[in-house]
């Protein structure tokens, strides 16, 4: 029995392991969730549908409003208005959730969006239904996300500028991403380099 | 004819066999085993449905027995007493569109006790520290320590030439909380099983 003293002594010295986090992964985790907000506002076949492990993809809702429209679907609500290749829109999550990075989390609070629409292409085989789409959304965010679940902090997107180039059809589309600005993760401020990591 | 041949050479083969047993003997035998880590979801990863939380495991054992033998019969025990060095991916995700990874990685250093009878059947119990690294995002989010207990049973026999061989169950508990930032804690303590092929060397 002597021989298990050491090893209840080593298992109660490490009993009270409590290791602290880097802000910069919480950032690098909001620049993830952010590209994918960015995602909802350019997909054409369906912005919030877009959105990969949001609940909102499940069932939406649409009505039209001036120049827009607004969608709608449990705790998400999406507004876009188009003026002239001028986009603008909103954001808004309560209690959304969102994977990033292989966790899962629960998303609070409002991003705002300006932007401009370029180089949209579309062709259209009335025949076969086929379509193909091409376009470049630069939009850029304001705004501040409660995050909790896998990860409690607060972000806030500061002109946290994305630029999503989308082209596919309606069999698939591609996105890329390029980003710049700033987040600041718990007071904690982060540039965003240009291939959208912290 | 041939069918008899067949059940001759069965029948002698099964006759000639036997079960090899283990050799307890003073000293020390350094085993390597290999794997898989099966792990349940921690409170912080209860929700997480997308990353793998079964990882192949690696480890490296060193017995040093025979402290003293209790029992009798099959249940005549012989003491050994060990150290575990392994390498336990517990969680591990790669993004398919950006390919930039995460993980939860832990390498524990485990000072174990086993008690393994002549026919090579053990059980065993330990505990002791591993060192922790979460990577999110390619990027690194945490280090330092959890603790770990630990059971485990298997078989394990003699081969010629000093080799020993045999499998173990192996079931650890880590436990450990993440402090984030703001200083709100969550636990990320989870059980993990390892069924795991070994081949040692007895010195």
């Amino acid at each position: 029995m002597n021989y298990l003293i050491p090893i209840i002594a080593l298992s109660m010295a490490a009993a009270g392991c409590v290791i602290k986090k880097d802000s910069a992964a919480s950032a690098a985790v909001s620049a993830e969730i952010a590209t994918q907000l960015a995602k909802g506002f350019s997909d054409p076949s369906g912005a919030m549908g877009s959105m990969s492990g949001t609940s909102a993809a499940i069932t939406s809702t649409c009505v039209s409003v001036t120049n827009g429209m607004r969608c709608t679907s449990g705790g998400y609500e999406m507004e876009i208005i188009t003026v002239s290749g001028n986009i603008s829109g909103y954001q808004k999550m309560t209690g959304v959730n969102i994977n990033a990075g292989g966790k899962a989390y629960t998303v609070n609070g409002r991003i705002d969006m300006t932007g401009t629409t370029t180089g949209s292409a579309f062709t259209y085989n009335a025949t076969t239904g086929q379509y193909t789409f091409s376009s470049k959304y630069t939009q850029t965010f304001n705004g501040t996300l409660k995050i909790t679940g896998a990860d409690n902090f607060d972000v806030e997107y500061k002109e946290f500028a994305v630029t999503v180039n989308i082209s596919g059809s309606n069999a698939s589309f591609s996105f890329s991403f390029s980003c710049g600005g700033k987040l600041v993760v718990d007071t904690i401020e982060f540039p965003v380099k240009s291939d959208c990591s912290i | 004819m041939k069918k008899f041949l067949i059940v001759l050479v069965c029948s002698s083969g099964i006759s000639a066999f036997q079960i090899p047993g283990y050799t307890a003997a003073s000293g020390l035998s350094v085993n390597l085993g290999g794997g898989l880590n099966i792990a349940g979801k921690s409170e912080m990863r209860a929700n997480d449905t997308l990353p793998s939380f079964t990882n192949f495991t690696g480890s490296l054992n060193l017995w040093y027995g025979s402290l003293f033998k209790f029992g009798s019969g099959f249940f005549e025990v012989d003491t050994q007493l060990g150290l575990y060095a392994g390498y336990v991916p517990v969680m591990t995700y790669k993004d398919q569109t950006t390919g930039k990874k995460s993980s939860d990685v832990k390498l524990p250093v485990i000072l174990d006790v086993r008690f393994i009878n002549s026919k090579g059947f053990f059980a065993g119990l330990g505990g002791g520290y591993a060192h922790t690294i979460i990577t999110t995002i390619d990027i690194t989010e945490a280090t330092g320590p959890a603790a770990v207990v630990s059971l485990l049973t298997g078989w394990e026999i003699s081969l010629p030439y000093g080799i020993q061989a045999g499998f173990t169950v192996r079931a650890m508990y880590f436990l450990q909380k993440i402090e984030a930032v703001n200083g709100s804690q969550l636990n990320n303590s989870q059980l993990n099983i390892q069924p795991l092929l070994q081949v040692g060397y007895k010195f």
